[in-house]
């Protein structure tokens, strides 16, 4: 096997040099231990970094094609300016072996996505809670937010607080960033435990956020 | 239930890891029919009850087309769990993209565990549902992956937890249990049959195992006192190391399924063609969920551990809901049943059909009865109809459409059966020829295999090298 991997290369050293080392990477095992696209959700125009720790002949590919073809360094990072919703895909090869992991980043300018899962009871008081944590960029503001849960909920982002019935929405928030720590309630009505109401809610809480983008 | 008695021959096809929504879940939705007595996906991209969640973004079910995927979908064990999402004692069904993320590195807007396929993509589950009877409440028997679950299937219980590249520990399979009562039967088999995988290697060399191809002929010349009464028939495995000319069409991903609609297509057309179709019945359903969403969570089913069991924690429920159709002169058109399955369904059908009762089979799949899992015997009527409807054709070449994925890389299921076919071509090589000519292919693969990548241990145990060096020490 070494034999084969150490052939002569003809042309220039660096090429040689270039062959050998994705020789060696093929005779191993490819691996995907993390890939990244953050942050996810963004505006046109944001910033987003692609980072990757893999083993093997490392590829770094995307639709639309944001980036320079080539091979790649095991680990890594890249720094893009993104107008689109892209999908980035790392691709690692080893030998008989080929692992591929997929990012995309979203473009939101205009559009909804329902933030929020599994829902507690951690504090009765309040009834059925969630914190939410979006994953979105700074630049994505807030132009309106649903309720839309089967019952009533209090949602509070910074100083604004509001309730809202089920498919109601506000613009309460509108103007706010969207990244940074929401909180959910879903108070119990009369003589309610709180697990039946969990129940009810199928343990899951949700808003949906509609975006804008500041130009 | 009794049985009818112009019912002479089961044939069971088990498939590869989908789950009952992914494949079926489209029937209730309006667009498609809005079947109201099959427990589908209602609103599904808007309904809170099936959101799941990953780093607080949701994710809602989604109509996804017939393809292949980069990689395979989380579905051992530890991973069912995390889909699972249990919150005390209620499964929450909300776990599958964080599985999926974990084992993929991959985020995405629409995660395809989520995925459900319309009625275009499964034409011929499609035409079973319209045509015969589904079941909308059959269960893997168990929260893990294939080798737990076809084991149970088999047997009716299973010694392991896990799929992994080993022979899977033997125990009496459905196929001893049917000789003993002078049951006729037999596998018929495209490719590699899994059942090698047990390790017993001489009944798979047998005349009871036979090439795909003859079922048709066997069906036609065959008097009903020759004919099986039970029939397994298997799939191409994606998970066989080696084809010989056939493309895998098991539907276990990264396959797309649009092959594995034509397997049954073509299944059904030899079967609904033959004299035999007016006594039989064909069953099929999919080892596991694989991976793939689904919103009913599984049955508080306690397992128990049987003795040489190599794990220590009982299951304690069933698997995820699978896809289950049967199709038959002795079933009515166009039902769905909501009767409790799983795989052990088939053993008491069995049990019913050649022992006398529902409870003759073992004590573990006794056991499951005991807590609610039925026998099949409750689908089936005295009454035969007299129609058999034509299969559809499939679409434009659907299986040549549909890019089937190589391997990328060694799955445990695969050197599974590479262990399996290499120690079968040292049992006996020109009958493991003779029966499965695709092993002409596996010794390259495990020579090129094993200078980087060691063959698991067990492999390399049972080279003949190392075997002839192991007698040699100890003379």
């Amino acid at each position: 096997m070494l034999s084969a991997v150490l052939r002569p290369v003809p042309g220039r050293s660096l090429t040689r040099v270039w062959a050998i080392a994705a020789s060696v990477a093929l005779t191993h095992c490819a691996a995907i231990d993390s890939f990244h696209a953050e942050p996810r959700n963004i505006c046109p125009g944001s910033t987003v970094t692609v980072s990757w720790q893999a083993s093997g002949q490392i590829e770094l590919t995307s639709t639309p094609p944001v980036l320079p073809a080539g091979t790649r360094p095991s680990t890594g990072s890249e720094q893009l300016v993104l107008e689109h919703s892209t999908r980035f895909v790392l691709h690692a090869l080893g030998f008989l072996s080929e692992r591929t992991a997929e990012a995309d980043v979203t473009v939101l300018e205009n559009e909804s996505r329902n933030f929020g899962g599994s829902a507690n009871c951690e504090k009765p008081e309040h009834g059925v809670t969630r914190a939410v944590s979006p994953p979105v960029s700074a630049a994505l503001r807030v132009a309106s937010v649903t309720n839309v849960n089967s019952r009533p909920i209090v949602l509070q982002r910074q100083d604004v607080r509001v309730t809202l019935q089920p498919g109601d929405t506000t613009t309460v928030f509108a103007g706010l960033t969207a990244d940074g720590l929401w909180e959910i309630e879903a108070p119990l009505v009369s003589d309610e435990l709180c697990d039946d109401a969990l129940a009810a809610l199928h343990d899951r809480l949700f808003f949906r956020i509609t975006f804008a983008c500041v130009s | 239930m009794p049985i009818p008695d112009q019912l002479k021959t089961i044939v069971v096809v088990m498939l590869e890891n989908r789950s009952f929504d992914h494949v079926f879940g489209y029937l209730s939705l309006p667009q498609y029919g809005g079947r109201t007595d099959v427990n589908g996906l209602i609103d599904p991209a808007t309904n809170l009850a099936y959101a799941n969640d990953y780093e607080d973004q949701g994710y809602q079910p989604f109509e996804m087309p017939d393809q292949s995927f980069t990689s395979d979908m989380p579905h051992r064990r530890g991973e069912v769990r995390t889909q699972l999402a249990f919150r005390g004692r209620r499964a929450t069904m909300s776990g599958f993209v964080q599985a999926y993320v974990d084992l993929t590195h991959s985020v995405v807007e629409n995660p395809p565990v989520m995925g459900y396929l319309p009625p275009s993509s499964v034409f011929m589950s499609d035409f079973f549902a319209r045509e015969y009877l589904i079941c909308d409440r059959w269960f893997a028997p168990l929260p893990a992956d294939t080798h737990p679950n076809r084991a149970v299937a088999f047997s009716g219980c299973s010694l392991v937890d896990d799929t992994k590249g080993r022979l899977i520990p033997y125990q009496d399979l459905v196929f001893e249990w049917l000789t003993k009562r002078d049951v006729r039967w037999r596998v018929y088999h495209p490719g590699l049959s899994f059942f090698l995988l047990f390790g017993q290697f001489d009944t798979p060399l047998t005349d009871n195992y036979r090439d795909l191809r003859k079922l048709a002929v066997d069906l036609q010349t065959e008097s009903a006192n020759e004919l099986p009464q039970v029939i397994f028939i298997e799939p191409e495995y994606q998970d066989s190391p080696v084809h010989f000319n056939n493309i895998p069409n098991d539907n276990h991903p990264p396959l797309a399924v649009g092959p594995g609609e034509t397997f049954l297509h073509d299944i059904y057309a030899t079967l609904s063609s033959s004299p035999r179709w007016p006594h039989m019945a064909l069953i099929v359903t999919y080892d596991e969920h694989g991976g793939f969403f689904d919103h009913v969570p599984p049955l508080p089913i306690k397992s128990g551990l049987p003795a040489k069991a190599q794990y220590r924690d009982p299951f304690t429920t069933t698997g995820v809901r699978v896809p289950a159709m049967i199709a038959s002169p002795f079933v009515p058109r166009g039902q769905c049943s909501s009767r409790t399955f799983d795989h052990t369904s088939i053993l008491q059908f069995f049990a019913e059909s050649f022992a006398g009762g529902t409870n003759k089979y073992s004590k573990e799949v006794t056991a499951r009865l005991d807590q609610g899992i039925e026998s099949l015997s409750a689908l089936f009527s005295r009454d035969a109809r007299t129609d058999v409807p034509v299969a559809p054709t499939p679409p434009v070449l659907i299986a040549q459409a549909v890019p089937v994925t190589p391997p990328s890389s060694w799955t445990e299921n695969q050197k599974a059966f590479a262990l399996a076919g290499q120690k079968l071509l040292e049992h006996d090589a020109r009958g493991a020829m003779n029966k499965f000519p695709e092993l002409v292919h596996l010794q390259p693969l495990i020579s090129q295999l094993s200078s980087p990548q060691p063959p698991p241990p067990q492999a390399r145990r049972a080279t003949p090298a190392r075997a002839k060096r192991g007698a040699r020490k100890k003379r």
